[in-house]
């Protein structure tokens, strides 16, 4: 354990930078340190900021003026908006789309491709350098093979089926969209399991394969439980992800047709930086920070059961 | 293997050593003099087409010429992040000494951020004051902030080769339009209209000329005449005049479609004025078809004006955006390099306006124009009714269900902002 | 390795290539665009290709990468060097009250992610303006350090506890003090996580472009994704412009990666350390 006092690296002078170097090095927080003031300078500000301008009315003229507080005003108005359930339920489907897309297909994938053939290492550079390209990149280049006169339709023209309107049509427009952020994160998520399975102890899997194992098997009664962590963390961070991202709305519908792609984080911005009502803006994004801390619970909650050591 | 964790932190420290060396360098925005004596303006934009920039270089030109020792320091900025930009600035006290915003949209939040200079001093001593109209000049109660030199209009597009094809003549009201659009659809080969329908502002700026020849703006909407106008939309959509697509279509991709060759009519800007030429069929523009008794009435568009509060050198600016901008050369040179219409009324008539046929109608345009709202509140309504017409001609909502939403959105949004429209 | 058969694995691969190669084509294909070819037929696969459009960007796309390097290059170490410690010391458990605080610390970091990255620009503006680091590469490198920080400690986490418990105790026995184990033990075996959550963050850095815009004007030193993002205005996209930019200023990334991925592909015998 790390408080643990144990005998000196040296012997030899002890200046006082090197009592105060080794009693950081000795104790977690001083590992902690850099991060908390990194954090604390930069992006606490923010936080309190952004805390404030929900509570205050922050519009297209007051925005660098001194802020009336106005208590939850903003948050009425956010709830009283017919657009934010609408955006609410939106932003719900995106997260199942990219939490089914990023788990499911996710691990499978991984799985698959750790086995280290020529085709499947490469197949995983392909992933990861198209995942490198910005949502501006890849979100036009789905607008443009979605289109009406797009690729995809050209696909369907060649099997005799008709176009679709991919992008434009209200019940299909979410789903289009919200699978093509999954297909642009997916390489992150297979990056990341493939990462945990790099580390899979591999007398434990070779005695359960001796003893008949197969994948499935495997994966439920050994991997996944290995890899229950990093899939917890995972998950946070696609719903994070899906809560506070709008590149791909922005980029392919720009919240359209009308706002049945219209996201939480996609209002927020559009209600901040389109409308200049900041403080309904900051009152939606406390919102969705209350949403996402929610849904983190079970993680938290898993945090106190982690054994020390 | 061992050395790993060492050579991390070590390469960390080092990089943390040389970021801090990085600082030192010049901050942006400011004019500065360097050691030769001449001064620098420095001037924003989100410009990034070819013509909006060789005007604005030819400008720049033009007053360098005649303003020795000065030298214009042309910035681009994302047109998504000029403004925040600006904002930001301006609690900090940083920002440009010319600048080029989207002034229909973002005007409020500028001119009361305290980013743009109150111009009410120079444009009260400037003696060609009096040839702009109102709408180029911006103000709120604390004074003028923006001044706008040309304007950007919509007109419509038509592809002559397919008119002739047809026998139609170029409509001016809306039933003739529809008629017309009747006769393309029937025969199948090409698509009657491109529109942008986007939801945001710009679906909102190309859709509200159908009110607009009505009579009926932002500030006097009414029922009836939303749910008339937005039923004409959805009969468009239903008849496939427009595809489905124009629900996300902004204005860029509507000119796109329409360059294609493969439709008839496209509602569109000057801006693109100077492409026709390298279209392969021919071309004409004609005003947007009438849609009621005031005749083809449009919002103007386009970029104004401002000079930075901190500007170090606002004389020098307000000296440039004069001879450089407002002035009678400036804005034929602007105008023969894009398109754009000058606002000075001494040059409605002026020999370089009337030669280009096809900018006849834009010029036209600039002389039947509304009033954008006064509201601070205008960038929410014009996003309501960009949102409603996309629902409209998606299908995703009626047109009663879309007019009665946005009539009470834009409503209370007047009422938000303190009444005035 | 988990019993997945060669030709599964083979199949999948296919099926994935194809899926991620598309889009990748399409770009290639509009790169080699010229302006009219893009107006007249957008989609269109036969067409007379052009390097044009690369020339043009060629020499303001140079400059471009060199900044995004700088910038991801900088904020990576940052992270990477801030972050594995932070990670490490959220994850061993000392005590009680540390672990109470492990659960609020990671809340805390759950919530500055929540913080939209457009409204943080602005107060984020006024500290850097404070700090005379506003129009300076430093100042861009601080935020976007602010901005994945929580993020990659959240990732980095889970690979530095799935160290087994038995190891530290070893290295305790042995007489090993905080710092040793933390360099000997912690870091070699959580190095796939490292290389790959630095691989990530890097990726990330290079295509964050609103801080990078906003914080950096001169134009001779905007980043890649600023560039990719001032093709598109009010009037116009120029997307063979923008495809080829990304074509041009993917290669660099393409470079980097080749690089790391080594680690993360290959992976490292687990097996020699025990």
């Amino acid at each position: 354990m790390l408080t643990t006092a144990t005998a000196s690296s040296g012997s030899g002078s002890r200046s006082p930078v090197r009592l105060a170097v080794t009693r950081f090095t000795q104790q977690p927080w001083g590992y902690l340190l850099p991060a908390v003031i990194i954090l604390g300078a930069l992006a606490v500000f923010p936080l309190i900021q952004l805390a404030r301008m929900s509570l205050s009315e922050v519009g297209p003229r007051t925005i660098v003026g001194p802020w009336e507080f106005i208590g939850w005003s903003n948050f009425r108005k956010a709830f009283g908006d017919r657009i934010f359930w609408q955006s609410v339920r939106a932003t719900g489907t995106f997260t199942l789309v990219l939490l089914v897309v990023d788990l499911v297909v996710g691990y499978l994938g991984a799985a698959v491709l750790s086995s280290g053939t020529w085709s499947t290492n490469l197949a995983l550079r392909i992933m990861v350098f198209v995942w490198a390209l910005p949502p501006i990149v890849s979100g036009s280049v789905w607008r443009f093979l979605l289109a009406g006169n797009g690729a995809i339709n050209s696909l369907l023209g060649l099997v005799g089926m008709e176009s679709v309107d991919w992008l434009s049509s209200p019940d299909r427009a979410l789903l289009s969209v919200s699978l093509v952020a999954a297909w642009a994160s997916l390489p992150f998520s297979i990056l990341v399991i493939h990462g945990g399975l790099l580390s899979l102890p591999n007398d434990v899997i070779e005695a359960a394969r001796i003893d008949g194992a197969g994948f499935w098997g495997l994966s439920r009664h050994i991997v996944l439980p290995i890899l229950r962590p990093t899939l917890t963390v995972l998950t946070v961070l696609i719903i994070l992800y899906a809560f506070r991202s709008f590149d791909f709305v922005y980029v392919m519908t720009e919240g359209g047709p009308g706002t049945v792609t219209t996201t939480l984080p996609y209002f927020a911005y559009n209600t901040a930086f389109k409308t200049y009502q900041f403080g309904v803006a900051s009152a939606l994004a406390m919102v969705s920070m209350l949403v996402v801390i929610v849904l983190a619970v079970p993680y938290m909650l898993g945090l106190r059961k982690e054994h020390a050591g | 293997m061992m050395r790993h964790g060492r050579r991390v932190v070590g390469a960390a420290a080092a990089g943390l050593l040389m970021a801090a060396a990085g600082v030192g360098a010049a901050s942006a925005g400011g004019s500065h003099v360097d050691g030769e004596g001449a001064e620098t303006l420095t001037v924003w934009t989100y410009y990034v087409t070819g013509g909006q920039i060789d005007a604005l270089d030819a400008q720049n030109e033009m007053f360098e010429q005649t303003h020795p020792g000065v030298k214009i320091d042309h910035v681009q900025i994302p047109f998504d992040q000029l403004a925040p930009r600006l904002l930001a600035g301006a609690a900090t006290g940083d920002g440009p000494d010319v600048v080029l915003d989207n002034v229909v949209v973002d005007f409020p939040a500028l001119a009361a951020s305290g980013a743009l200079l109150d111009l009410t001093p120079y444009w009260d001593a400037y003696p060609d004051a009096e040839q702009f109209p109102d709408s180029a000049v911006w103000r709120t109660d604390d004074g003028i902030f923006n001044v706008m030199s040309y304007t950007n209009l919509l007109a419509m597009y038509y592809n002559a080769d397919i008119l002739d094809e047809y026998g139609i003549a170029p409509p001016t009201t809306i039933e003739e339009l529809e008629s017309a659009m009747a006769i393309v659809a029937e025969a199948g080969d090409y698509t009657p209209l491109s529109m942008s329908g986007v939801a945001t502002p710009e679906g909102a700026w190309m859709f509200m000329p159908l009110l607009l020849s009505q009579g009926v703006g932002y500030c006097n909407l009414d029922e009836p005449s939303v749910e008339g106008a937005f039923t004409t939309l959805q009969g468009w959509a239903d008849n496939d005049y427009i595809p489905t697509e124009t629900a996300t279509w902004d204005q860029a991709d509507a000119w796109l479609a329409f360059a294609s060759g493969d439709y008839a009519f496209g509602f569109n800007g000057n801006w693109n004025l100077g492409e026709v030429a390298g279209l392969d069929f021919t071309a004409g523009t004609v005003q947007l078809p009438s849609n009621g008794s005031e005749g083809s009435v449009v919002f103007p568009g386009g970029e104004a004006i401002g000079i930075g509060s901190f500007s170090d050198n606002q004389d020098l600016a307000w000296e440039y955006i004069q001879s450089g901008w407002m002035s009678q050369e400036a804005s034929l040179i602007n105008f023969n390099t894009t398109g754009q219409i000058p606002t000075r009324a001494d040059l409605a008539d002026a020999p370089d306006l009337q030669a280009n046929e096809l900018v006849q109608p834009f010029v036209a345009a600039a002389g039947s124009t509304a009033n954008w709202p006064a509201s601070p509140n205008t960038a929410a309504m014009q996003n309501a009714m960009g949102q409603a017409g996309s629902a409209v001609i998606s299908g995703a909502l009626s047109p009663a269900d879309a007019a009665s939403q946005v009539v009470s959105d834009v409503t209370s949004e007047i009422a938000d902002g303190g009444g005035s429209c | 390795m988990i019993g997945v058969g060669r030709r599964w694995g083979h199949a999948a691969a296919g099926v994935l290539s194809v899926v991620y190669l598309v889009p990748l084509a399409w770009i290639v294909i509009t790169s080699l665009k010229s302006d009219d070819q893009i107006r007249g037929a957008p989609n269109a696969l036969a067409f007379t290709p052009t390097l044009d459009i690369f020339r043009e960007v060629l020499d303001v796309g140079g400059g471009a990468i060199v900044t995004s390097l700088r910038l991801a290059g900088f904020t990576t170490l940052l992270v990477i060097g801030v972050g594995v410690p932070a990670a490490y010391a959220l994850s061993r458990l000392a005590s009680p009250g540390w672990r109470r605080l492990v659960t609020i610390a990671m809340g805390v970091l759950l919530v500055l992610q929540m913080v939209p990255q457009p409204m943080a620009v602005i107060p984020l503006f006024s500290i850097l303006a404070r700090w005379k680091l506003v129009g300076t590469l430093p100042g861009v490198v601080l935020a976007d350090v602010s901005l994945l920080l929580p993020f990659a400690i959240l990732l980095l986490r889970p690979f530095v506890l799935s160290i087994p418990g038995a190891i530290f105790e070893a290295a305790e026995l042995d007489g090993t003090n905080g710092w040793q184990r933390f360099r000997y033990v912690v870091l070699p075996l959580s190095a796939n996580g490292i290389a790959t959550v630095g691989s990530i963050v890097f990726i990330l850095a290079w295509g964050e472009f609103i801080y990078a815009t906003t914080f950096l004007t001169e134009q001779t030193r905007r980043p890649v994704s600023g560039l990719l993002a001032q093709q598109i205005n009010l009037y116009s996209v120029s997307w063979n412009r923008m495809m080829a930019l990304a074509v041009l200023t993917s290669l660099p990334l393409l470079a980097v990666f080749l690089l790391a991925q080594k680690r993360l592909v290959q992976g490292l015998s687990v097996g020699a350390v025990k």
